[in-house]
């Protein structure tokens, strides 16, 4: 059983409200991260999600809605979320993602592995920045 | 992927839950949040939906992707693949049928053969821990006899280690009186340690005890289970019961299973061996066979290591009776599973793969024909995005399909060959193996899911290459019919040659072996078996013990046989031709060269009466023959045959002569009085075994052939002799009454059934290629019907039309044929090799059977070639 590839996160190209030259490519794996981050904060649907990410990023971080998708079946898939069909604020039905404990154990260290991978990459670029400088 | 993912998706291929479904609901919901959020923003209608979908990406991409995160994709287009090949199958059923059926009877074939040769191969007897028997046995190479005397037997029981039983056996047949009526039971006698030895358990009553191994208290028997069933209807009050054999009284101890029992070929009985003194010095006869069961821990190497050893041992203390004989130790399956059994298996598994390759030819090609009507769905798949991989997936599943449906008639058509073999093969394949435990075993139903799916792949293979590399563009433009070859065309033909060629081998292959065997059964005319009437008669120790006593008979027998009426000639021989009569003894020739040390040669002795050679047409070649000279008082005086002339005398006369003969020291003085000429005295013998010929009268023995040519039928004489033999004795029993050309048909038996089962091979694989030849030309007829019927319409004459047609039939069946007698010419020789009489070479298997399957080839291409001359040509101008 040949594994079918695993979906790359796409990015919008054409956004109206941000400057082309201000977004940041998401890298792969950390739209993971981003849903489970974002459900810390309650059950949403996937366009609460795909708004939560936006607004909170303030439009630098733009995902292209679709690609939630995949993602989401494969966290349901390793039990780090749920999924129940609900009504939404405006009595519309959809479906609510919901985090599980072990989808919370899998943020915290998944985040803090983040927080020490993002620390590595800024002191190694950090002195190369100020060389730069000055 | 995680096992967690592997789980959810195993956990969907099992449900009946879409996920797709669930989640098209899901994107609809999202895309409806999005809108109305783009129009609280002020965005139109329109905008607000171009917007939302725009934000979203490709709807059916990320379906897609999300859905191939619960399906194994290959699983779901197998799965997909297998519904829409049974639909397409469902549609075309004259196709699905006669490749089920084809298909069916290559792979039962397969599995009914392979059932055999497993049990001739690998599990000939079923006895406990089998790999730990072991077959002992003295070997003199130059007679390939084989088997362990009396004393040496005893000595090498009493001093190995690494055989923890060494248990002896030899067939016996005793004569049972019933009702007045004698008849010859056929049974074995075995030491007492046999039984714990094999591990073999009666099924009721009990073994041997070990004083009735000796002389004078072996009068008990366990009895075969079928002997036990057809004598006493199962009745086991018989436990104590006694039975008469050889006008002795046996004590029934015990009844075997009706499975699993030891030697092969179905004894009836089993009694004790008991060595008499006389036994215990034997050293010359190899009366006994010898099987041990290995110590625990002891291995194959040490033992052959330890007896070589023994061997040593014995040969020192006897030099005289053991020189040049060699000790064997070889695993039990080895000494039963003949090299020779495993080549004719081998050879019918050969012969029924080729049926299997000739019908996968026809389903391949029949899957052309089909596709060659199917092309514009291909093209249309093609173009929707199908790759080439993804069509000949699905080319290949629609043929694995027709395989396993295939597969399953085909066994439940193998469980009836497989019972038709256990009826039908001739007893004497007990000799070799448990009749009982033919049967579709465990490997046999791999070997069958194994062959289906290799019919499957293999049939389909190469039509789903041919067709999923046409040209679609061009096919859909031009629509199918219009096409003239169509793709897979030359494939077809290839087809067609291919099998054509194939049916000629094993056609050929099978003629060559009937015609082989008839002329073994026919090739010695001289001989004239057919109007040669044998009869056995064993006089019976307890009564005819002195030589004076069977002399008598034997000389009361002959002058009343001589005296019938219409009868030729009259004589006895103690064992006539074809009656696998076997006795050698060693010869000292008197003034040989050979050095004294040497192992004393042995030759073939016979005790014959005077005419024996004028009533089995031997020719003398000089000197005399036996007269009334020869008797009992005279000087004793042998014949001997041509070829025991040429070994001992090379380039002088035997005449006068002298040699010693027979056991003891010095032995029998015998002078040569005369040569004879050689006789085949087996069926398979390879070359003339060396005689040495006695008159009766100076050395009568036990048990002698009668040998008669009558002027009338033979069968009409029986009850004569019979009631002449009875009138000297009441009680003798007269055996095996039968022509010698019966006798020749019994020893072939085996061979004869090979044969005629290559003979129903041949005729279904000619079936199949006829059928394929029939099938490739009524599709090129169809093909072709336009081109016909402009031809017809523009005045061209029908027969001119029909010939036309044929000739591509027929061309390509002469390729076939070509083909196949090349084939054939390259692999008879193994056949030749392998069964003595058949021949590589022979002018009428050669040309009679290509000629049958050109003449069917003609058959074929002449039907559906008159069909397309009787369509109307307007009418298929007009609709196509």
């Amino acid at each position: 059983m040949v594994e079918s590839p695993e979906p790359e996160i796409r990015t919008g190209t054409m956004s109206p409200r941000k400057d082309a030259s201000k977004r940041v490519e998401l890298l792969q794996g950390t739209l993971d991260l981003l849903i489970l981050q974002t459900l810390r904060w309650g059950p949403t649907h996937g366009h609460g999600i795909a708004k939560f990410i936006e607004r909170t990023s303030e439009d630098v971080l733009r995902i292209e809605h679709g690609s939630l998708y995949p993602a989401l079946q494969r966290l349901l898939q390793e039990g780090w979320i749920t999924a129940e069909w609900g009504t939404s604020s405006n009595n519309r039905p959809a479906k609510f993602y919901r985090l599980t404990a072990r989808g919370r154990r899998h943020l915290a260290a998944e985040s803090s592995r983040w927080e020490q991978f993002t620390e590595a990459v800024g002191r190694l670029l950090r002195p190369a920045r100020t060389g730069e400088g000055t | 992927m995680s096992w967690r993912q592997h789980l959810a998706r195993i956990r969907t291929l099992f449900s009946r839950r879409n996920p797709a479904e669930d989640l098209d609901r899901e994107i609809r919901s999202h895309l409806e949040f999005a809108e109305e959020e783009n129009r609280t923003l002020g965005m139109s209608e329109a905008e607000a939906r171009y917007a939302a979908r725009r934000d979203f990406g490709n709807v059916t991409r990320t379906l897609e992707e999300a859905r191939n995160r619960w399906v194994y994709r290959r699983c779901e287009d197998a799965l997909q693949d297998i519904r829409y090949g049974l639909r397409t199958l469902a549609k075309s059923r004259e196709f699905a049928v006669v490749s089920v059926v084809t298909l069916a009877l290559g792979i039962s074939a397969n599995t009914a053969i392979f059932s055999f040769a497993d049990l001739i191969i690998r599990r000939p007897v079923a006895l406990p821990q089998l790999d730990r028997l072991v077959a002992v046995s003295e070997y003199i190479p130059w007679t390939e006899q084989q088997g362990v005397s009396y004393a040496n037997y005893l000595d090498l029981q009493a001093h190995s280690r690494s055989v923890a039983a060494l248990a002896a056996y030899q067939s016996w047949s005793a004569v049972r009186t019933r009702q007045g009526e004698p008849e010859e039971v056929g049974g074995v006698r075995v030491t007492e340690n046999f039984f714990s030895a094999l591990k073999l358990e009666p099924a009721l009553g009990r073994t041997f005890l070990p004083e009735e191994a000796q002389p004078g208290n072996e009068h008990v028997l366990l009895i075969s289970n079928d002997f036990w069933r057809r004598q006493f209807g199962g009745n086991p009050a018989v436990l104590g019961k006694t039975l008469e054999l050889n006008q002795r009284l046996y004590t029934i101890v015990g009844i075997m299973p009706p499975k699993n029992t030891f030697p092969l070929g179905a004894p009836a009985f089993w009694a004790p061996l008991a060595f008499t003194p006389q036994d215990r010095s034997e050293r010359i006869d190899l009366a006994l066979a010898v099987v041990g069961r290995l110590a625990p821990g002891a291995t194959l190497e040490q033992a052959r290591a330890e007896f070589e050893t023994l061997w040593a041992q014995v040969e020192k203390d006897f030099p005289r009776a053991n020189a040049n004989r060699s000790l064997r130790v070889n695993p039990l399956t080895d000494e039963i599973v003949k090299d020779y059994n495993v080549q004719f298996t081998l050879l019918l598994l050969g012969v029924v793969a080729f049926v299997l390759l000739i019908a996968c030819a026809n389903v391949a090609g029949l899957q052309l024909a089909r596709a060659a009507g199917r092309q514009t769905e291909i093209a249309v798949r093609a173009c929707v995005g199908a790759s080439r991989a993804r069509l000949m997936t699905q080319f290949v599943t629609e043929s694995v399909l027709l395989a396993v449906i295939g597969g399953l008639f085909g066994l439940l058509l193998a469980l009836w060959g497989v019972h038709l073999l256990r009826v039908t093969l001739p007893p004497e394949v007990q000799e070799i193996c448990n009749l009982e435990d033919l049967r579709v075993g465990s490997a046999a139903l791999l070997f069958t899911v194994f062959v289906t799916f290799f019919a499957g792949v293999l049939s389909g293979i190469a039509p789903a290459w041919q067709m999923s590399g046409s040209d679609f563009e061009r096919s859909l433009r031009a629509g199918e019919s219009r096409l003239a070859g169509g793709p897979g065309h030359r494939l077809r033909r290839l087809l067609v040659v291919g099998e054509t060629a194939l049916a000629l081998v094993l056609l050929i292959g099978a003629g060559l072996m009937v015609k082989g065997f008839a002329t073994l059964l026919h090739g010695n005319q001289s001989l004239a078996p057919d109007s040669l009437l044998t009869l056995h008669i064993n006089l019976p120790q307890s009564r005819y013990g002195e030589p004076f006593e069977k002399k008598a008979f034997w000389d009361q027998a002959l002058s009343r046989l001589q005296a019938l009426p219409r009868v030729e000639s009259a004589a006895l021989a103690s064992g006539v031709p074809y009656s696998f009569y076997d006795d050698n003894v060693s010869v000292r020739i008197v003034g040989s060269s050979e050095p004294p040390s040497a192992q004393l040669p042995v030759v073939m002795a016979e005790s014959v009466s005077p005419d024996y050679f004028r009533a089995l047409r031997i020719p003398l070649r000089e000197g005399r023959e036996f007269d009334a000279r020869d008797s009992a008082d005279t000087a004793t005086v042998a014949l001997v045959s041509e070829s025991m002339a040429r070994r001992f005398w090379p380039g002088q006369s035997p005449i006068g002569k002298k040699l010693f003969e027979g056991p003891g020291d010095p032995g029998t003085e015998l002078t040569v009085v005369g040569v004879v000429g050689d006789i085949v005295h087996e069926v398979f013998d390879r070359s003339f075994r060396p005689f040495l010929y006695r008159p009766y009268a100076q050395a009568p023995p036990n048990s002698m052939d009668l040998v008669l040519r009558p002027s009338e039928s033979p069968a009409r004489l029986i009850p004569v002799v019979r009631s002449e033999v009875q009138q000297i004795d009441r009680e003798l029993l007269v055996e095996r009454p039968e022509t010698m050309s019966r006798k020749i048909e019994n020893q072939t038996n085996g061979l004869r059934y090979v044969a005629k089962m290559m003979a129903i091979l041949g005729a279904v694989a000619l079936v199949l290629s006829v059928v394929g030849v029939y099938g490739m030309m009524a599709y090129s007829v169809k093909q072709r019907r336009r081109e016909m019927a402009i031809r017809l319409a523009l005045g061209a004459q029908s027969r001119d039309v029909m010939a036309m047609l044929m000739r591509v039939g027929i061309s390509l069946a002469l390729s076939g044929i070509g083909v196949g007698v090349a084939l054939a010419l390259a692999l008879t020789h193994l056949l030749a090799s392998l069964f003595y009489g058949v021949h590589a070479w022979d002018a009428a298997a050669f040309s009679a059977t290509p000629a049958v399957l050109a003449a069917s080839a003609m058959l074929a291409s002449y039907l559906p070639a008159r069909r397309a001359t009787r369509l109307d040509p307007m009418v298929i101008l007009r609709y196509e």
